[in-house]
């Protein structure tokens, strides 16, 4: 494939440069290199939290005052200078996440994607990709789901270099088709995630809200966090046709005649509710929902789910 | 003729034809793929919706005529049942539940809760229909079968007056779950059941989220709530604070404070009786407040060294005797010597201010030899230059229950050989690339409160030639082991690959060795035995081989319960006494304090949850229908389909040219579509 953009626009550090268009990252062919192409752009310019915790890395000196754990006083200080400080570290996190992809056919119909982006199954696998990489730089276990009518691929969370090599490995992989069975995705996590995670779930959602809260609510109620990754074409945001035409639907093969009158008026409102209907559904189950379009920066798209994370910690 | 006959099958396959020659008709109109038409609305342009209505209908009648064809010239015959039949009905059998939490064990009025359930219970079993089946099944913190389904009346009464309350709380959240799947080995296919619950159905018991009550529900299900609401005091919390045992540089100050909560009472005068090691040394007459909480203090005579166990009870007879007493283990923080076996320096010296940093019980002291096999712990730094003489007291130690910490060094890498294990160690070489830490083993005693190990770098270990044998806790990035134990005789052996140096890996001089250490060797001295539980909660020992003895001197753990770290729970309250090779130390079990509080469930709760669980998806009746099976007729009728078939295939061929011929209109183009 034939790149027009310099590699030198994609090197972690550059503030100016941090908005990276998707059709440019699939322009690399190594995904270890785009998830870092997005976490060190994203993280560059963020301001650093303010929570001191005991973990590795190193905040500053502080003299030792009574009520200080003893454990945290630096001895070799003590040693060279027989006076007591202690040393304070950037508090860091350790959860265990666990991404879900939708594979069926409709993140990836023949006819998408639309100029300037990339397809739906493409910006999940980067999405995917960049969470992984920042699951690992922050030492968190981080686990893969790949779905549609079946299982199609299944790893735990592990916090192992060569586990997190091997997702990126299994995510270049990935391809869709087939339909989507959101119970039998969704039970098989369920069964197997004995410890509280966060699962971020990266689809379409062309489904029922209804259905959809009848499956997520047993994780919800397990004390998982849930994240609802809500993925879009801008061509299905807004179809434009010219004269009435036959759409065939990619997962089921059904085939319906419509009107452009109707997919200019009546269709926008439909997806709107439904888009505001799985946003209730998730925010009523304390988990938050995040809707992207495939031409979007990854870099906006990943500064989202930090906020989230924030407020998830 | 049977169905599975190759030439009906292949007379089938025919059914395929018309299906694709309607889809090349489909195919002729211009289709696009999209994502989904989950929201979409078909075009309401009427021509369309004509043609392809005529079309199904054409398709329709070709697949039925090809349908029939196929049927008629396999011959079927009709099996009819005889006139005799009617409506197969069973009987729905009674699973009973009986609540033996300890809230159930509640007195008043003159009569006990659990009292008032295995009534209930009983009625349920008399006013079972002639035939009909019944369980007893008893839930608090586990949930048991106390009699399987059985018609014998003698036998479920029996099991009801055998069940008895015990002192573990009761979690109604995914309660019907477990009941379904306990359920479900006693029923077999196609059976009904129906669940009696009885309980006190507390409000402490509820889970937050409705949908918990409900989840895993299969059959429907019928709450039995026994009498309401009792007053109840429990004490809710004993705790020690100040120094018991006086030093020159600190004087004893200890203070016991005891907290009394009343839970729906009115404001009472209560008594507070304080004993040590079994002795009451005081007591208080404290008010508390109606449906409130009280605090009390004790001063304490210095004490004496050793384990000490306090007890603090309420002189009152109220709903519930278990909850009125609450135990307390303070654990000896005797001195120990840590014996430390080397002859450097610098192993020695990070050692030491590891331990002395983390406020530990150990005293180090360094050593050339092993002469005191009494010490709970020995640690060897760099074992290469060890005396076979020490190596084999050593193994003796090790053998009769002691624990070992081995740590790599240069003169363990220039020997080639792990000492005590006696294996050979792989040719190595000093290597610029750092490399990383992983936990292998999260669960275990010493990883405890060490979420990452990030910054930690490590640039040299020593490693077997052989396969590793032991149980790898920590490793490298690259699956090199770093922290592996071994079971050796009666005692544990601890290897640490990498040396205390800066050179070898950065963990010393870092604060995270500190905790590292105190774990590690809190680990290997069994130091980390738990003082106290809840009945019925699991907890783990992190100890090889364990034995838990109760007041009265009798074991509680089966023989699968006592090794390998287990984790136990413990089914009544009290002090017990947990016994390793090596240390015994007593462990205060007291109830859970949510079993104190023994009002209800608000009823608006509880009546959702029985209309929520009356028809369950899989049941459709709720209701008692004959006592047995209506046995169906043998009597059967064979009649003949052959000529009816054919009869309709004429019909059907008579009419197909005319539906062709006639029906589907010519396909306007598609510009003109909707437009």
């Amino acid at each position: 494939m034939t790149t027009t953009t310099p590699v030198h626009t994609l090197a972690p550090g550059r503030v100016h440069q941090r908005l990276i268009e998707p059709t440019v990252l699939a322009q690399l062919a190594n995904l270890e290199l785009v998830a870092r192409s997005v976490v060190e752009g994203t993280l560059v310019g963020l301001h650093r939290s303010p929570t001191f915790g005991f973990s590795q890395e190193f905040a500053e000196y502080r003299a030792y005052m009574p009520g200080d754990d003893l454990r945290y006083i630096d001895w070799n200080v003590y040693a060279r200078t027989d006076k007591t400080y202690i040393k304070r570290f950037f508090g860091d996190t350790n959860c265990q996440l666990m991404v879900l992809i939708d594979t069926s056919a409709s993140m990836d119909p023949p006819e998408f994607p639309s100029p300037g982006a990339v397809s739906k199954i493409d910006y999940a696998r980067f999405f995917s990709a960049a969470l992984v990489y920042l699951a690992a730089r922050q030492h968190d276990a981080v686990g893969l789901l790949a779905f549609n009518e079946g299982i199609g691929l299944y790893r735990p969370p592990a916090t192992k270099a060569a586990t997190v090599r091997t997702l990126y490995h299994e995510l270049d992989r990935l391809r869709s088709t087939g339909g989507t069975d959101w119970q039998k995705a969704l039970e098989h996590v369920q069964g197997r995630l004995r410890k509280k995670s966060l699962l971020v779930v990266i689809s379409d959602f062309y489904t029922e809200p209804d259905d959809l809260a009848q499956v997520l609510l047993g994780l919800a109620a397990r004390g998982h966090d849930l994240l609802l990754v809500h993925v879009l074409d801008p061509g299905e945001r807004q179809v434009r046709l010219k004269t009435a035409a036959t759409l065939r639907d990619a997962e089921t093969g059904e085939v319906m005649e419509v009107s452009p009158d109707e997919l200019a008026t009546d269709y926008p409102d439909r997806l709107r509710n439904h888009v505001e209907a799985l946003k209730k559904l998730t925010i009523g189950m304390g988990g938050h929902y995040l809707q992207v379009d495939t031409d979007q920066p990854l870099d906006r798209t990943l500064s989202g789910y930090l906020r989230f994370r924030a407020r998830h910690p | 003729m049977f169905l599975v006959s190759a030439t009906f099958l292949a007379g089938l396959i025919l059914l395929g034809v018309p299906w694709w020659l309607h889809r090349l008709s489909a195919h002729a109109s211009e289709q696009r793929t999209f994502s989904s038409l989950f929201l979409m609305r078909p075009s309401e342009a009427p021509v369309h919706i004509r043609r392809k209505l005529q079309h199904l209908w054409l398709l329709a009648l070709r697949l039925l005529l090809l349908s029939v064809a196929c049927f008629a010239f396999a011959q079927p015959i009709l099996e009819l049942a005889g006139s005799a039949d009617i409506e197969a009905t069973s009987v729905p059998d009674r699973v009973i539940v009986l609540d033996t939490s300890l809230s159930m064990n509640r007195s008043g009025s003159g009569e006990r809760a659990f009292s008032e359930a295995q009534q209930i219970a009983r009625e349920l079993v008399r006013t079972l229909p002639p035939g009909g089946r019944a369980a007893v099944v008893t839930v608090d913190n586990r949930i048991e079968l106390n009699a399987p389904l059985t018609d014998d009346r003698a036998r479920l009464n029996a099991a009801i007056s055998a069940s008895q309350p015990g002192a573990a709380r009761l979690i109604l959240d995914g309660l019907l779950g477990r009941i379904a799947n306990l359920t479900g080995t006693l029923a077999s296919p196609g059976e009904e059941l129906e669940v009696h619950l009885i309980s006190d159905f507390q409000a402490t018991a509820m889970p937050d989220q409705f949908n918990a009550l409900i989840e895993g529900s299969i059959w429907p299900v019928t709450l039995h709530a026994v009498s309401g609401d009792r007053p109840n005091w429990a004490v809710t919390h004993l705790a020690l604070r100040g120094n018991t045992i006086p030093s020159k540089d600190a004087p004893a100050d200890a203070i016991v404070e005891v907290t009394v909560r009343g839970y729906a009472t009115q404001a009472q005068a209560v008594d507070v009786i304080l004993e040590q090691n079994g002795t009451p040394i005081g007591q208080r007459n404290v008010r508390v407040p109606a449906d409130g909480t009280t605090t009390t203090q004790f001063e304490l005579p210095p004490a004496g060294r050793g384990h000490i166990t306090w007890l603090a009870h309420l002189g009152i007879n109220d709903a519930l005797d278990d909850d009125n007493t609450r135990r307390l283990v303070q654990a000896d923080r005797e001195q120990t010597e840590l014996v430390v076996i080397t002859t450097k320096e610098r192993p020695y010296a990070y050692l030491r201010a590891a331990v002395q940093a983390a406020a530990t019980s150990f005293v180090p002291v360094m050593k050339t030899t092993l002469d005191d096999l009494t010490v709970p712990v020995v640690v060897v730094a760099d074992p290469g230059v060890l005396a076979s003489g020490t190596e084999r007291e050593l193994v003796r130690f090790l053998e009769t229950g002691g624990a070992v910490l081995l740590i790599a060094g240069p003169a363990t890498r220039a020997a080639g050989r792990l000492p005590i294990l006696d294996v050979a160690l792989a040719p190595s070489r000093f290597d610029q690339t750092s490399r990383g830490i992983v936990a292998v083993d999260r669960s275990h005693p010493v990883l405890s409160g060490f979420a990452a190990w990030r910054d930690l770098s490590v640039f040299q270990v020593v490693k077997r030639a052989e396969p590793e044998t032991g149980d790898v806790i920590l490793a490298l990035d690259d699956d090199t082991p770093l922290l592996v134990e071994y079971p050796v005789g009666a005692g544990r052996l601890m290897v640490l690959t990498t040396a205390l140096d800066p050179e070898w890996s950065s963990l010393v001089v870092r604060p995270a060795f500190v905790a590292f250490m105190a774990n590690l060797l809190g680990y290997l001295a069994e130091d980390l035995l738990p003082s106290e539980a809840l009945v019925g909660q699991a907890f783990a020992i992190p100890a090889q081989s364990v034995q838990l003895i109760d007041a009265a001197g009798t074991r509680v753990l089966g023989l699968a319960d006592t090794v390998g770290r287990p984790t136990v729970s413990v089914a009544t309250p009290g002090v017990y006494q947990l016994r390793t090779p090596s240390r015994t130390r007593p462990l205060a079990v007291n109830t859970d304090l949510r079993e104190s509080d023994l009002r209800r469930a608000p009823d608006e709760l509880l009546a959702r949850w029985q209309a929520a669980t009356t028809q369950p998806s899989r049941q459709t009746s709720t209701t008692f229908t004959s006592s047995t099976p209506t046995s169906t007729s043998d009597t059967t009728h064979h009649q003949p389909l052959a000529a009816w078939l054919l009869a309709l295939l004429a019909l059907l061929v008579f009419a197909e040219p005319l539906l062709a011929n006639n029906g589907p209109t010519t396909r306007l183009p598609r510009e003109a579509v909707g437009t």
